[in-house]
């Protein structure tokens, strides 16, 4: 039993504990305590109010997981962690750090983001120049694009026109095979791409 | 309308000066608002981070506590958080001294518009409409 009742000024609550599985970015979902004040008397539930301290406690270890799973999964597309403190304009060993467990929100977000959107990372060692970004933007697309026609084995061109300077560029890219299927989630692509672009 | 706009302000101050006594109802979706806790929310309240409040309405608390006297009245407004439209429901109980955050969820039809740049968007409103339908499932 703790304190009186937030809700009916009845004395007596009592705290009641259980488990919910929380989604972690690029990691397996964690399971941590949910513990609730309830009033027996007037039927009412609270967050407990060291709530929030003991979900924070029991998510430092699946978020250092996540760290090192995200910076692997980024080297074996090729970045490694001395290209990603340059390209990022970061310290040298910073990586290292997150690594061993000191990373702050804002890191933790950054990470997400660049795991998410690796070509974040040509676009700040560029200084994010808005040509840059544009032409990085549909590049990403078309590759994604082109993945999807891939695992569907469908046939599937990307045509993007953008200027430069005077001149209009047109990058074209395919993926030829076999066309057995038309995968809804290539019809949707192939409808959202020009609008995007 | 005015009570509740003082009510409003009042509950923001305390989300920001003493959050001992706001106190979070289960209902509060705040994981599906990318909160870790409840504190982050009230602290993100605290942070004038609800933007365009708009005043809904003051009810009765419908399947509130039986046993309080004066019975319990709820609060509700709309906000945005960026292009995200809200539905955020707070109860005073004045014989304990304590803030009630009841509800917090996304408001499927909102009264006021997106900010324009987003509105403007066909794609990008589409696609968040799409992730909102997604979390209302879950």
């Amino acid at each position: 039993m703790t304190s009186t009742c937030p809700v009916c000024g009845a004395s007596g609550l009592r705290k009641e504990t259980t488990y919910e599985s929380i989604h972690i970015p690029f990691s397996k979902d964690a399971s941590v305590p949910r513990t609730l004040e309830v009033c027996d008397h007037c039927g009412f539930d609270l967050y407990a109010e060291d709530e929030g301290e003991t979900t924070t406690a029991a998510l430092a270890s699946a978020i250092t997981a996540s760290v090192h799973g995200m910076l692997d999964d980024l080297a074996q597309q090729g970045h490694s962690m001395a290209y990603l403190e340059r390209g990022l304009g970061l310290p040298q060993r910073t990586l290292g750090r997150w690594k061993g467990g000191e990373i702050s929100a804002a890191a933790l977000t950054l990470l997400r983001t660049v795991r998410a959107f690796p070509f974040v990372v040509q676009a700040a060692e560029a200084g994010f120049r808005t040509q840059t970004c544009d032409a990085l933007i549909v590049a990403e697309a078309a590759q994604r694009l082109l993945q999807k026609a891939k695992t569907h084995n469908v046939t599937c061109r990307v045509e993007a026109r953008y200027e430069v300077g005077q001149k209009t560029v047109t990058v074209v890219a395919k993926q030829a095979t076999v066309p057995t299927s038309g995968a809804p989630v290539l019809t949707n692509w192939a409808k959202a791409l020009p609008e995007a672009v | 309308v005015h009570d509740a706009d003082c009510r409003l302000k009042a509950f923001i101050e305390a989300c920001r000066g003493t959050p001992s006594i706001v106190r979070v109802l289960p209902e509060c979706k705040f994981r599906a608002w990318n909160f870790g806790s409840h504190d982050d929310l009230i602290r993100f309240i605290g942070n004038d981070g609800l933007e365009r409040l708009l005043y809904l309405n003051t009810a009765d608390w419908k399947n509130g506590p039986q046993n309080v006297v004066p019975a319990l009245t709820v609060d509700s407004f709309e906000f945005y958080s960026g292009p995200r439209a809200g539905y955020l429901a707070f109860v005073w109980q004045r014989n304990t001294k304590f803030w009630l955050l009841k509800s917090l969820h996304d408001q499927p039809r909102p009264r006021q518009m997106p900010t324009l740049p987003l509105a403007e968007n066909p794609l990008l409103m589409k696609m968040l409409a799409q992730f909102q339908a997604k979390d209302d499932e879950e």
